[in-house]
């Protein structure tokens, strides 16, 4: 009864040093200005390149028409020598040139010569594709569409970008407030009076643990509301907000508990920033994953977190994944409670 | 509650000198025990070997006979820190800087309100910390310190920075929580305050006790026994200094006495500073 009251005592404390701080405001700031940038500042679809130009001169111009008819028939141009001299023109764009017959097809491909052979291939591939829709597929075309996950959702481009944000936004949030409640009481010397009160280090620790959760679920209520608006995944995805933002204020209070000021911890925050965000990278190119980074918390976490938000059936890794976060957490806090007891309420400070 | 310090021996990681070496004390309730030094010489150390929160690797500390490492943090139920430089947060209000502090006790606390007034703080209750003056800080700490009613109240340069009429208050409330039972443990470096509310001074110097007793008790071990006398001869006022314990002193004391030429006489017992630089060589400042 009386810890509750302690507690209750701490978060009220807590909150007001939180709110008096600005780190409401910093969260909801940012909610808003990564919202707009969803919205509004990322294309919903990428292509494969910046710019592609088509000059059709096969017979009966089949690709120029279906091209027309598609509503694209701003990327035709009249004659190859234009299209020369766009694609010289413009580093980001590549040419595309039909020519021949239903039955003897050719398309020349014209590039800046940089372009990656994934790229190459790619526009090989289009190229094919383009024709074939126009005039039907040739005898040589045997491929065909497998849908393993029929009810997978087309995600839109910017929309793809939540799960990131909102990820790696509370895991460094998370991280870098827990450092900053601990150093600016270690500067104002306030840890000092609660090391002489009789409340012990699970206190201190569950209050900043909930105050970053507070935060952390705010931010995460807003962003999804503003980019994804309301959907039954909600209520999931603020689950794995939450869990990420208890394992990273418990990581935060654990390493700040070692250091004197937030000069000396930076090297620490830079450090848990990259390696923290490392699987970004398999994010967008799955295919592209650095050595332990699936090991990071962060890696399960962005891709449950798009599972609930962008479902594609595939949920058999989320039950282990949030087991495994919760070991996670009930491991780390032990940590912080160590390290809170031995370095900041004992001890030399 | 009782306090013993046996042997008090403590040495900062990577220093190659002890900050304390064998310092021991005994401190019962209704009792205010001073301790004396420089900055530097080991009186916050010792307050914080005492508290619990430096690790003992040589010496004990009891309380009521329990060894402090095996009190656990309940044990903070009973104890009250004034500290000399003001930890406070600087965001809360000086109401809420108490009121959150003593939610978290368990144990009958004055209200904020109440400590707030004794400390002469009432107007500025509602004033954010940062925008206390040094001396308002000051005192919302020494206020934080005693409003859990502790049995211990560790009190660091309490009075240091306030103005005349504060300092009074301030002390007053130290003799009060004396009457009501509390063992206080003072340092400071003020001989003035030292003198007026310590039932004992334990000098330490260098991280050791070099002397400890009632005030009155090291004055007369370490001073003399003199008195000044102020007299008029042809219109113009003389003084002399004599010793009681020498026979023409004395005889010329009551010499002047029986001329009826005296106009004041002074006590002229060793001050705890003359003490203090007897023992050390130096000041206290």
């Amino acid at each position: 009864m009386r810890g509750r009251s302690r507690l209750s005592a701490l978060l009220r404390q807590d909150l007001l040093l939180a709110h008096r701080s600005g780190l409401f405001a910093i969260v909801l700031g940012l909610a808003v200005v990564l919202a707009l940038v969803v919205n509004f500042a990322l294309p919903t679809v990428i292509g494969l390149t910046a710019h592609e130009y088509v000059v059709d001169l096969a017979a009966g111009r089949p690709v120029a028409r279906a091209l027309e008819a598609a509503g694209r028939g701003d990327v035709l141009l009249a004659s190859v020598d234009d299209l020369k001299r766009r694609v010289a023109d413009d580093r980001s764009a590549v040419g595309l040139v039909f020519r021949g017959t239903p039955e003897s097809p050719q398309v020349e491909l014209h590039l800046q010569g940089s372009e990656p052979q994934a790229t190459v291939n790619s526009l090989e591939a289009v190229a094919s594709a383009l024709w074939n829709r126009a005039v039907g597929p040739g005898p040589g075309s045997a491929h065909r569409l497998v849908e393993l996950r029929p009810g997978s959702a087309k995600v839109p481009f910017n929309k793809d970008f939540v799960p990131i944000l909102l990820v790696f936004e509370v895991v460094l949030l998370g991280f870098m407030f827990a450092g900053v409640m601990v150093f600016q009481e270690k500067a104002e010397g306030s840890i000092k009076a609660y090391r002489v009160s009789p409340a012990g280090p699970w206190p201190y620790i569950i209050s900043k643990a909930a105050v970053n959760l507070t935060l952390s679920l705010v931010y995460g209520l807003l962003l999804v509301l503003f980019t994804l608006g309301p959907r039954p995944a909600l209520l999931g995805v603020l689950g794995l907000v939450a869990l990420a933002s208890l394992l990273m204020t418990l990581f935060g209070l654990f390493l700040s508990s070692f250091y004197t000021g937030l000069s000396d911890f930076l090297y620490v925050l830079l450090l848990v920033i990259i390696v923290f965000t490392l699987p970004a990278a398999s994010y967008f190119s799955p295919a592209f994953k650095l050595p332990l980074s699936e090991f990071m918390p962060s890696y399960p976490l962005l891709f449950g977190v798009r599972e609930l938000a962008f479902p594609t059936g595939k949920t058999g890794f989320l039950a282990p994944m949030v087991l495994t976060l919760l070991a996670e957490i009930a491991v780390v806090a032990g940590l912080a409670r160590w390290a809170v007891e031995r370095k900041l309420l004992r001890g030399v400070l | 509650m009782m306090i013993e310090a046996k042997s008090l021996t403590f040495t900062y990681p990577g220093a190659a000198a002890p900050a304390v070496h064998d310092v021991s004390f005994t401190l019962k309730p209704g009792r205010i025990l001073g301790f004396l030094g420089r900055s530097g010489a080991g009186k916050t150390t010792v307050q914080n070997l005492t508290i619990g929160l430096l690790p003992l690797k040589q010496g004990e500390v009891l309380y009521e006979g329990r060894p402090v490492a095996s009190l656990g943090r309940s044990f903070f139920e009973h104890v009250g820190v004034s500290f000399e430089h003001p930890n406070l947060y600087l965001k809360l209000t000086g109401l809420e800087n108490l009121t959150l502090y003593g939610g978290l006790f368990s144990g009958p606390s004055l209200p904020a309100e109440r400590v707030l007034e004794m400390v002469g703080l009432t107007d500025a209750r509602h004033k954010r910390a940062a925008a206390y003056s040094k001396g308002m800080k000051h005192r919302l700490v020494f206020a934080r310190a005693i409003m859990n009613r502790p049995d211990v109240l560790f009190l660091d340069e309490p009075t240091a920075g306030l103005d005349p009429d504060t300092s009074r208050r301030i002390k007053a409330i130290i003799l009060e929580e004396r009457q009501r039972g509390a063992a206080i443990f003072l340092t400071t470096h003020d001989m003035t305050v030292a003198d007026e509310l310590c039932d004992q001074v334990a000098f330490i110097n260098e991280g050791r006790l070099i002397a400890q007793d009632a005030p009155r008790n090291l004055k007369l071990l370490y001073g003399e026994r003199a008195v000044r006398v102020e007299y008029r001869r042809d219109d113009e006022v003389q003084a002399e200094t004599l010793f009681l314990d020498r026979q023409a002193d004395r005889s010329r004391f009551n010499e002047l006495l029986d001329g009826g030429s005296v106009e004041t006489v002074h006590s002229q017992e060793a001050t705890l500073e003359q003490i203090f630089i007897k023992l050390t060589g130096r000041g206290l400042a």
